[in-house]
């Protein structure tokens, strides 16, 4: 039944990227064509899933929104892991004042709301895709961070890495061979866990209309766009809140999959 | 005892410092020069400029500026909103309390809605619904929540009624009650493991006043995470409230960026920081208080 679950949980989100990879050749119409004559259609044949109120298709909208949201996530995943995970692990080995300032800095950032971290980084930056990753992926990295120094923490008292030191290893040497591996562990959960995070907070800064700017579709956004029109056309809105909430399900139902089989191969080895 | 407040009375004065100073060179280091947001682009003559700028501390290094600014937000005098040009604490004050009511609010329906819920499933044994319940409430941001709702009530041919405490309430309930179920869940489940219920049970205690025993157990646990969490959507129900016009912090924070306003800015980042660090201070006090354990430690 667990596995069951978790083995449709990766089918969506595999069926998903996949639509997003290949958004120019599924999406029937393109995303910004505007049809005055055909607005707010309800779904039919030749538009799978209506039009908006500029007469675009929202099954094509749908699909490229998939694209820029799931690389706006990514990206700012990815750019939160690495500067994260290095500062953890650079303050965990390092210690004494580098491990003090950068864990203070980190600190303050995180007793701040996210959203509040997001939004001064736009004010520097400015909304649009770049913005919004950057702002995204800010309100990540302390979090990685945590979780790598404590980690990092964990692995250096091990005894195996003390031998490695009596035996003369470089600090690059157990930063990269003993402490990255086993923070692989730990790090790659979270991260599936984070992008789930990083789609919801997409989303969150799109209804609010500070995200990625329109006419570019985001699933944040065209929420955004479609929620005044619950009266008249409430299946526009509901489109992109399923896909979100299915891909946020989806990916937790992963993370915490990942998160077990990890750690048993971990014990086994 | 009191040590330990001290030092986190200091933390607090130092959150406060650090972020609005990093705001504040944001907000002068940063494109945009001030008397052309205020006057737009007719300029005024080089004598009023001059003037204009001593008034706003231009004319002195931006350190110099950050002391001053710093002095006056210990004095009461916020400045001036550049939108709407009302006295920042003012402004930010009404917003508070707007804020701080849906907080209040907020967490009462939620705790209230949790205690209940795990009552029935360790007690009354309905535990497979609300396990998949709560999944359900946490796999969407509060933000679509909202939009759920105001989905449900639209197919209701229901007015959505913007500006009140209702939506927003409802709102964030929702999101909320998966989190805080799965906590309470965990804890008492956790209790009830423990040797003193058995000797309660072995005694002959109903299992509803077993119940009552482990809540109390599971308390303190609970309330800081309740307190981390109203913290939060003092500051953090920014998009919820900018969804349904709620006129609280969140909605405020939205306008400032919107239209630049960087008196309101910082003065909304003065006050949460320092809300956030304080309920934290009051969590510890709460703690003790609650977990006589804690108390003699210290």
């Amino acid at each position: 039944m667990r596995g069951l679950v978790a083995k449709i949980s990766l089918g969506i989100i595999f069926a998903e990227i996949f639509l997003a990879l290949l958004a120019n050749f599924i999406a029937p119409y393109p995303y910004y064509r505007v049809d005055l004559e055909n607005r707010l259609r309800p779904p039919s044949p030749t538009h799978i899933l209506g039009t908006d109120p500029l007469g675009r298709d929202v099954f094509s909208r749908l699909v490229y929104a998939l694209r820029i949201s799931f690389a706006v996530a990514i990206l700012s995943l990815a750019v939160a892991l690495l500067i994260g995970t290095a500062l953890g692990m650079v303050s965990a080995i390092l210690g004494s004042v580098t491990d003090a300032v950068l864990s203070w800095i980190f600190d303050v950032v995180y007793a701040m709301p996210g959203f509040f971290i997001a939004i001064a980084i736009l004010l520097i930056i400015g909304s649009g895709v770049m913005g919004t990753a950057a702002a995204i992926s800010l309100t990540l990295t302390p979090i990685f961070f945590r979780l790598s120094r404590s980690a990092a923490r964990g692995v250096l008292v091990k005894q195996y890495v003390e031998v490695a030191k009596a035996l003369g290893a470089s600090t690059l040497r157990i930063a990269l061979n003993y402490v990255g591996r086993e923070l692989m562990a730990v790090v790659i959960p979270a991260a599936v866990y984070m992008l789930s995070d990083a789609i919801a907070l997409e989303a969150t800064l799109g209804v609010v209309g500070l995200g990625v700017n329109p006419p570019t579709p985001s699933l944040g956004n065209m929420i955004s766009e479609y929620k005044d029109y619950v009266f008249v056309a409430p299946w526009l809105v509901a489109t992109p809140i399923a896909i979100i909430a299915l891909t946020i399900a989806s990916l937790n139902i992963l993370a915490k999959e990942l998160d077990k089989k990890l750690n048993a191969f971990l014990e086994a080895a | 005892m009191w040590l330990h407040i001290l030092k986190k009375l200091f933390y607090v004065l130092l959150v406060v410092l650090t972020t609005t100073a990093v705001l504040y060179s944001v907000a002068r280091l940063f494109p945009g020069d001030p008397i052309t947001v205020l006057y737009g682009e007719t300029a005024p003559s080089p004598d009023i400029r001059k003037l204009l700028e001593a008034r706003l501390w231009l004319d002195k290094p931006i350190y110099a500026q950050l002391l001053l600014y710093w002095k006056r937000l210990f004095t009461g005098d916020w400045g001036v909103s550049i939108f709407s040009g009302e006295p920042v604490l003012t402004l930010i004050l009404r917003r508070y309390i707007n804020s701080l009511a849906l907080a209040l609010a907020t967490t009462i329906t939620t705790t209230a809605l949790c205690v209940l819920l795990v009552y029935l499933s360790t007690v009354k044994g309905y535990d497979k619904i609300f396990t998949q319940l709560a999944t359900v409430s946490t796999s969407m941001p509060a933000v679509l929540w909202g939009i759920v709702l105001m989905l449900v009530l639209a197919l209701l041919k229901m007015p959505i009624p913007f500006g009140s405490i209702v939506m927003p309430l409802a709102t964030l309930t929702i999101a909320g009650v998966g989190i805080f179920y799965t906590i309470l869940k965990n804890l008492i489940e956790k209790a009830f493991s423990e040797p003193f219920i058995e000797m309660y049970r072995a005694v002959g205690m109903s299992r509803a006043r077993l119940f009552i025993r482990a809540l109390h157990y599971a308390m303190p646990v609970y309330v800081t995470a309740v307190l981390y969490r109203l913290g939060l959507i003092v500051a953090g129900a920014i998009a919820t409230e900018t969804l349904f016009s709620y006129p609280g912090m969140g909605k405020l924070l939205v306008d400032a960026f919107s239209s630049r306003d960087y008196p309101v800015l910082l003065g909304w980042s003065a006050m949460i920081s320092s809300t956030l660090a304080l309920l934290n201070i009051f969590g510890d006090l709460l703690h003790m208080y609650i977990d006589p354990r804690i108390r003699e430690e210290k």
